[in-house]
């Protein structure tokens, strides 16, 4: 285990101090997506758990998204200024720039330094930890962390198994300096990669692998692809065990976790996790069945769903666990706060 | 030298019908995978299951769909027996 640095008994903590959602209005449910790709409802219910997702309109790329969530997030933690927008998508506006400055700016945030994270289905845990290093070396103190994702954007409409799974939406903590003994201190994250995974979750073309000029790349290459079997069973081993490390670090056992909030890709995954793990079924927080696996945003969504719902209450203790493309991989252990929701 | 035990045919059965909800007695060597209604991330189930309960990891992109029970058991026992060498 690792020793803290010498003087971070000294540094603030970064803590939660405010909660926010945003999902567009459009609900597509498996029967929708039944009559256009060879499925059904029974098929993407048995194999995923999904019921549902929201898809964005043309007219709410993700720094809309964003910047709704923010908005609530923000009203949540009673501020009205924040010094940093971190936000972690896979869907930004544009390849370039960045999308965060976009967010600040719908914010109103004139100024405000702003920078995306891209670590796909783990970006809202690096985007954590990125957040509370500024806060622990006091660059911020109030910081805005979103997970927004419009993945509707980047589906291939041919390819079923990824067309059944994404849905859009987006959420956002707000972080402020505290104390590291603080319910809603961060804590340390156990973070991980691994490049070899590259090709699991991927859009191949339009960066400096594959031009957009020159050689005409497969027209599928433009889109999002994800080798769903393959990724199965290196999230259920890499989430295993990064959420054990993240435990062994507050000095947990599994029987005292009271919520086990895992990134939303798949029911049987959190249901695999939760086996190794041996912490009980009604433990885990479920959310992809209404809003699919939303990457980015997926574990900040579900985790304002159980504040919404009172899975989650002052005093529980969480753990989060997250593995994405890249591959990334990631996880938390942390004692959850009081908020107030708008 | 490894002080673990091999796994066996049954405790394989077990977890598959622990995983999946097939009868024991429905699951013989011979008997084929698609035969007692195991989807792909079913198998993957089981092999996730088998590698926490005999200690090594197994690699699912190996596992046939088409097969049998025997070859699952064989491949689990490949990667245990070569993993506590």
């Amino acid at each position: 285990m690792r020793t803290p640095p010498p003087d971070a008994a000294g540094s603030p903590a970064a803590v939660i101090c405010g909660i926010g959602a945003w999902l567009p209005p459009r609900i597509v449910t498996n029967d929708e997506l039944a009559t256009r790709l060879d499925t059904s409802d029974e098929w993407i219910r048995s194999r995923t758990g999904i019921r549902a997702r929201r898809f964005a309109s043309s007219r709410e790329p993700t720094s809309y998204l964003a910047a709704e969530a923010g908005r609530r997030a923000m009203t949540s933690a009673g501020v009205s200024d924040v010094d940093m927008v971190v936000l972690a998508t896979t869907t930004p506006d544009r390849p370039c720039p960045a999308t965060a400055p976009r967010v600040a700016d719908r914010l109103g945030l004139a100024g405000c330094p702003a920078f995306d994270i891209s670590a796909v289905c783990t970006g809202f845990l690096y985007a954590l930890a990125a957040a509370s290093g500024l806060i622990a070396a006091g660059t911020s103190e109030h910081i805005l962390v979103v997970g927004a994702e419009t993945f509707s954007a980047i589906l291939n409409p041919q390819d079923r198994s990824t067309g059944v799974v994404f849905g859009d939406g987006a959420a956002a903590v707000v972080l402020r300096p505290g104390d590291r003994q603080e319910p809603g201190a961060v804590g340390r994250i156990e973070l991980g990669s691994d490049g070899s995974l590259a090709d699991l979750i991927t859009i191949r073309a339009g960066g400096s692998e594959e031009r957009l000029s020159g050689s005409a790349a497969a027209p599928s290459d433009s889109y999002f692809s994800m080798r769903g079997q393959e990724v199965f069973p290196h999230a259920v081993r890499r989430m295993t065990e990064a959420a054990r490390k993240a435990l062994a670090q507050v000095g947990w056992q599994a029987d005292e976790v009271d919520r086990l909030v895992g990134h939303q890709a798949n029911l049987r995954i959190l249901q695999a996790i939760g086996e190794r793990m041996h912490i009980p079924a009604e433990r885990l927080v479920v959310h992809l069945d209404q809003v699919g696996n939303t990457a980015a945003a997926s574990i900040p969504l579900a985790l304002a769903h159980a504040q919404a719902t009172g899975e989650l209450f002052p005093g529980a203790r969480v753990v989060l666990a997250a593995f994405g493309g890249g591959a990334t991989w990631g996880a938390a252990a942390m004692t959850w706060p009081a908020l107030k929701m708008p | 030298m490894s002080t673990v035990s091999e796994p066996t045919f049954e405790q394989l059965a077990l977890i598959i019908e622990e995983k999946i909800g097939v009868p024991r007695d429905r699951v013989r060597p011979g008997t084929r995978l698609k035969d007692i209604e195991i989807d792909s991330l079913a198998l993957i189930e089981v092999a996730l299951v088998a590698e926490e309960e005999f200690g090594a990891e197994i690699p699912t992109d190996l596992i046939n769909l088409d097969g049998t029970v025997q070859g699952l058991y064989e491949l689990v026992l490949t990667v245990v027996n070569s993993s506590h060498a």
